[in-house]
């Protein structure tokens, strides 16, 4: 079916819309659950996850280092819905607590990245000239190294264990993406009203505060959702190469890399499940990501 | 008359039956036997002791002496010493000289810059002395005074004290191997492929690093009629799944150096390849819980036997490794039958000590050392051993956790724990595999003797210590004998070490496969002298 | 322009000299000392002195740094492995074109899935197949691409006792087998690359049609595809390549985990081996060596952006 007519960016906000004056981030919710299907399916699954998260304690039917070497590897029955590992520990339970991991790992790291990312970006930007020069020297020579590389030292460095991941993952993501950061930070910083704000005596914080940032958020959320699945996905890599959270916590990448592909031949579901586990958190974060992109992107031209 | 009709009609069909049977184990000539392996990280066997460049250079070179193979072992932990470049050796009556009369006529390889030259005594005083100058292993050679060519084919060692191990480390390939030294002198070392030029049953052809290794068998080799093999190839295959699936799929005749597959794969392969030949052995390793035995707790003998009692053993067993494995696994392995011990040949009162599982008892000792409300404690291991040891770490916390002991997994990167923790330097508790040896005198001196970097529990015992010394100094095997007995006797109710359950290894090859019996010791290339391809 | 170029080379001089302090460090900084590693606590202290004197590692921190760096710089001597006491820069070029024909490939895959997939999705914007496109990418990249190489090997050959590793040959030397070797990996590798390019397709193109000029163009009357394809997808192609060059360490990073599986002698290896087992000299130069490519292979693509939208000033 091919469109006859150009092709109208149905999600302009219409201005001739009588004002709600309802403030941009609730407002971006409404309009997602109206115009956005697969970005409202990504929010329920991450809403599901955050809860299971949240409240494994009481939703988990065990303990997640509960150990019952009678009931190895089963696949499933009706005390054990996902099945066992190899220690008889019941894999739903495990799933769950390694939703909290996992999220919060992704989560802890993201958010420090973010604002990592802002920080720098902003003032790279912001500032220009000298600084700018040796501050993207440094994100260029970390940007040159594979990202295996870096983890893997930085790991082996300090040991396993969740506070490290998540500081050195946040880290990593915050580098990275102060990239983009800066180069919206740039676009705004060109903006006239920026230079009547000095004109007027703003300090440099409060220009940076006040008009810089918030207009670089809406990016910055887009950026930091859908990372969320890229580290995520990079700490289920670390604990392949053994470099994870320790044992016996619970991770999906832990799980998938370590038990799963151990006992393949005897067990094929203690691989599976934490790979749609993964899936799903992957996916529901990007779709997420994409339905907020789409509505936030607009206002940030149209603002 | 009919007894001579029987017999004529009998005999023909027994002489037919007699020589089928015995084509069937003629060794054929011929094939090229592929090994899926990953990379060695160097082919010098001194300036390393990787295993995997041991094993992969013992097809190529030779040693004074060397463990029996194939049809010469009567087990896979046979370690008698059998003659190699050396064809015969005395010992004198002080235990302190060893002369040794080399084969006459045995040739280096024919490559530059040695170009086939006969082997000499220099060689193997060259040798030697490199290993002793050279090798991480060189503490074996300690006794070691001299080493002289008294003439071309005679080579005297002249030992500082007795030294009952000293023939064993000289027949294990890990170490003693002869070299000649125009290689060196050209290569500066023996790493680059062109320098590895030996006496062994197979020539290094080529080695296109990370992808194959291909050996040619040995024309002049001195063992007349041997190899079998045309030629070896190893298949350079870093991942272990890939290794597993190239021998299903029949582009390789061994998933690993030495054709080991772990309990779960080989089970696995015995229902999806009914075909191939899939044998478990017991090997010489051992693997164990160790503390810090000089310092508290774990210098309460009541709280180390309280650990013992806590680990349930035999449930590991049967759960983890299909009942297979051998739950008396220390101080001396039980695949080192000659050495061994048995625990049920020990008073019972102590045996439990080293292999019971009594919980109650385990809480009366711990509030008899003044615990009672139990402690916490650390256990430092490295995550990336094989599949059993991911889980019998968890396990481990979780039955001490039933006693009253809370212990924290602390996962290490490889290199913080071979060169802290595996060496004594950690806190408290940890726990892990170690090395197989091949002389019983590793698994009693070298654990138990204060001051060595093996002894992992800080041990320091001096009834012990004067035992150890005995058999080590004993040269008549039969009084040493009784001396590794006593101590094991001793040992039983220490709990220095607290033993885990040791798996068998499974070996698995194609049908088509012959002669390749699991041997004990690192090497690769006598094993592969006798084997052959059936097809 | 070619003060741009000259600006741009001289400012990678400083990028690789900070690459080279970092990796220097990281690798002194890690527990652990490869002459303990080499003999694996067996040694004792006179063994383990012997062979770090050997391996130079007794002088001072910055002696060791000058003599590694002067010696590349002044002789192009990247030196030698601790471990195969071999040329590292000879390793090194024999095993590069593997990991670049795997990255190459690899890309190849993905951006003709990606993009194909993401021209489709923006033109057909939350339509159905907009949909289906976009769950798919995302499918695509959530699969954990060591899960899908493990099955691809090992699934066939528990039930077809076929198994798609085979020992390498060099496309020089036979390029039909070569490229048999190669397309299983760089499939396993590019669709789970696919995603990413995909994404940023959709939205790249879905801004670009929004500009003036392409409503310009459809008031000309020209059809849906000239103005897709002729028009919009050569400005839409910039974040695609630019992620494309971001994303270049991933692939000689990334490329470990394949060419581990799949029997592939490539850089990624190596690198990844030396790595475990403390071989400073390696680590340290073919860290150098790919950074030195990745500031190159960025410097191309910002002057390719010149082609692609002259819009672009230099400052």
């Amino acid at each position: 079916m091919s469109v006859a007519t150009p092709p109208i960016d149905a999600t302009l906000p219409r201005r001739t819309a009588p004002a709600r004056s309802r403030p941009w981030y609730l407002d971006v919710w409404v309009q997602m659950v109206r115009r956005k299907p697969l970005g409202t399916a990504g929010g329920v699954i991450v809403l599901v996850m955050l809860a299971a998260a949240v409240g494994a304690e009481w939703i988990s039917p065990y303990g997640f280092a509960q150990t019952s070497l009678r009931e190895r590897f089963i696949a499933m029955n009706g005390s054990h819905w996902l099945g066992t590992d190899q220690l008889g520990r019941d894999l739903l339970t495990r799933l769950i607590y390694g939703a909290r991991i996992s999220l919060y790992v992704g989560f802890g790291a993201v958010l420090l990245g973010s604002l990592l990312a802002t920080a720098i970006g902003i003032l790279s930007a912001y500032f220009g000239g000298r600084v700018d020069m040796l501050v993207q020297r440094g994100v260029d020579a970390w940007m040159a190294f594979p990202p295996l590389l870096l983890l893997m030292s930085i790991m082996s460095l300090v040991g396993p264990s969740v506070w490290n991941i998540t500081v050195v993952l946040g880290v990593a993501f915050g580098i990275q993406n102060s990239r983009v950061v800066r180069g919206v930070a740039l676009g705004i910083k060109e903006n006239t009203y920026i230079e009547s704000a000095r004109a007027m005596g703003s300090s440099h914080t409060a220009i940076a505060v006040r008009h810089i940032l918030p207009n670089t958020l809406p990016t910055i959320i887009v950026v930091a959702t859908t990372g969320l699945s890229t580290v995520i996905l990079t700490e289920a890599s670390l604990s392949f190469l053994g470099l994870g959270v320790p044992p016996p916590y619970p991770t999906w990448g832990g799980m998938l890399s370590l038990a799963g592909l151990d006992h393949m031949y005897q067990a094929p579901w203690l691989a599976i499940w934490p790979a749609v586990a993964l899936s799903l958190a992957v996916f529901g974060f990007n779709m997420l990501g994409d339905g907020l992109r789409d509505l936030l992107d607009p206002r940030l031209k149209g603002g | 008359m009919h007894r001579r009709l029987a017999l004529a009609l009998f005999l023909p069909l027994v002489l037919a039956l007699a020589t089928q049977a015995a084509e069937a184990q003629t060794p054929k000539r011929g094939g090229v036997l592929r090994i899926a392996e990953r990379e060695a990280p160097g082919l010098d066997p001194h300036l390393t002791i990787s295993f995997l460049s041991h094993s992969y250079v013992s097809l190529t070179y030779s040693q004074l002496v060397r463990f029996p193979n194939g049809p010469e072992q009567k087990h896979p932990a046979d370690f008698s010493i059998l003659p190699d470049l050396a064809e015969k050796w005395t010992v004198s009556k002080d235990g302190k000289v060893y002369t040794f009369a080399l084969r006459k006529g045995v040739r280096f390889h024919n490559k530059p810059p040695v170009n086939g030259r006969e082997v000499t005594a220099e060689d193997v005083k060259y040798s030697l002395e490199r290993f002793a100058a050279k090798s991480g292993f060189n503490t074996r050679f300690e006794p070691v005074g001299a080493i002289e060519a008294v003439d071309r084919h005679t080579v005297r060692i002249t030992l500082k004290e007795p030294y009952a191990p000293f023939l064993n480390h000289l027949a294990n390939p890990s170490f003693c191997v002869i070299l000649p030294r125009e290689a060196e002198e050209k290569f500066k070392d023996f790493n680059h492929p062109d320098a590895v030029i030996g006496t062994g049953p197979f020539v290094m052809k080529s080695y296109e690093k990370g992808v194959k290794v291909v050996f040619e068998r040995n024309p002049d080799y001195f063992m007349k009629g041997l190899p079998y093999l045309d030629g070896v190839v190893i298949e350079i295959t870093p991942d272990a799944a890939a290794r597993v699936a190239v021998l299903r799929a029949g582009k390789a005749d061994l998933p690993h150096i030495w054709g080991w597959v772990s309990p779960e794969e080989g089970k696995a392969l015995q229902k999806t390849n009914p075909e191939m030949v899939v044998t478990p052995h017991q090997v010489i390793g051992q693997g164990f819980i160790y503390m810090r035995t000089d310092q508290p707790p774990f210098n309460d003998v009541r709280v180390r036997r309280a650990v013992s009692l806590a680990i349930d053993r035999k449930a590991w067993n049967e759960a983890l490794l299909f009942g297979e494995g051998c739950v008396d696994s220390g101080p001396v392995p039980c695949a080192l039958k000659e050495w061994k011990l048995d625990a049920a040949k020990i008073d019972p009162a102590r045996a439990k000590y080293l292999t019971g599982y009594d919980p109650a008892e385990a809480k009366k000792l711990l509030a008899e050392a003044g615990q009672a409300k139990g402690f916490t404690t650390p256990i430092f291991h490295w995550p990336g051993y094989v599949v059993p040891w991911r889980s019998y770490y968890e396990l481990a916390a979780e039955n001490l956790g039933k006693i009253g002991i809370t212990a924290e997994l602390k996962p290490e990167e490889y290199g913080k724990y071979i060169s802290t923790t595996a060496l004594g330097k950690y806190e408290k508790m940890a726990m892990g595999p170690s090395t197989p040896f091949t002389e019983v005198d590793d698994f009693l001196y070298g654990r138990f003797y204060p001051e060595l970097p093996t002894n992992q529990s800080r041990v320091a015992d001096a009834e012990l210590s004067k035992m150890l010394l005995a058999q080590r100094r004993e040269m008549d095997p039969k009084k040493r004998k009784q001396i590794v007995d006593d101590i094991q006797r001793y040992l039983a109710d220490k709990a220095y070490y607290v033993y885990v359950p040791q798996w068998p290894q499974y070996v698995a090859h194609p049908p088509a496969v012959k002669g390749f019996l699991h041997h004990d010791g690192y090497g690769l290339g006598m094993r592969l002298v006798y084997t052959w391809f059936d097809r | 322009m070619r003060q741009y170029i000259l600006r741009r080379l001289a400012l990678a001089v400083p990028t690789l000299f900070l690459v080279s302090v970092i990796v220097f460090g990281l690798m002194r900084l890690m527990p652990g000392d490869v002459a303990t590693r080499m003999v694996e606590g067996h040694g004792y202290a006179k063994t383990l002195d012997a062979l770090r004197r050997d391996l130079g590692l007794d002088r001072p921190v910055h002696v060791q740094y000058v003599e590694w760096i002067g010696n590349i710089v002044l002789h192009g001597d990247f030196g030698r492995s601790y471990w195969t006491r071999q040329p590292i820069l000879e390793e090194f070029v024999r095993r590069f074109p593997v990991t670049l024909e795997l990255a190459l490939l690899t890309i190849l895959v993905s951006v003709v899935i990606g993009v194909v997939v993401g021209i489709l999705s923006a033109v057909r914007q939350d339509s159905v197949s907009d949909y289906v496109g976009r769950i798919l990418a995302i499918l695509a990249l959530s699969i954990p691409y060591f899960g899908l190489a493990v099955v691809v090997v090992v699934v066939p050959s528990i039930y077809f006792k076929w198994t798609p590793v085979w020992t390498y040959v060099a496309f020089t030397a036979d390029p039909l087998q070569n490229l048999k070797i190669m397309l299983v990996p760089a499939l396993v590798f590019g669709v789970t690359r696919a995603g990413p390019i995909m994404r940023i397709m959709r939205s790249a193109l879905l801004d670009v049609l929004r500009q003036e000029y392409i409503r310009t163009a459809w008031s000309k009357g020209l059809s849906e595809r000239t103005i897709v394809l002729r028009h919009a997808l050569k400005n839409a192609m910039i974040p695609v390549i630019s992620l494309i060059g971001l994303q270049m360490p991933l692939y000689i990073g990334g490329s470990v985990i394949i060419e581990s599986i799949f029997r592939l002698p490539g850089v990624g290896l190596f690198f990844f081996e030396a790595l475990g087992k403390l071989d400073y000299p390696v680590v340290q130069s073919v860290n150098l060596i790919i950074a030195a490519m990745v500031v190159g292979l960025n410097l191309a693509i910002d002057l390719s952006y010149a082609f692609l939208d002259p819009r672009i000033r230099y400052r």
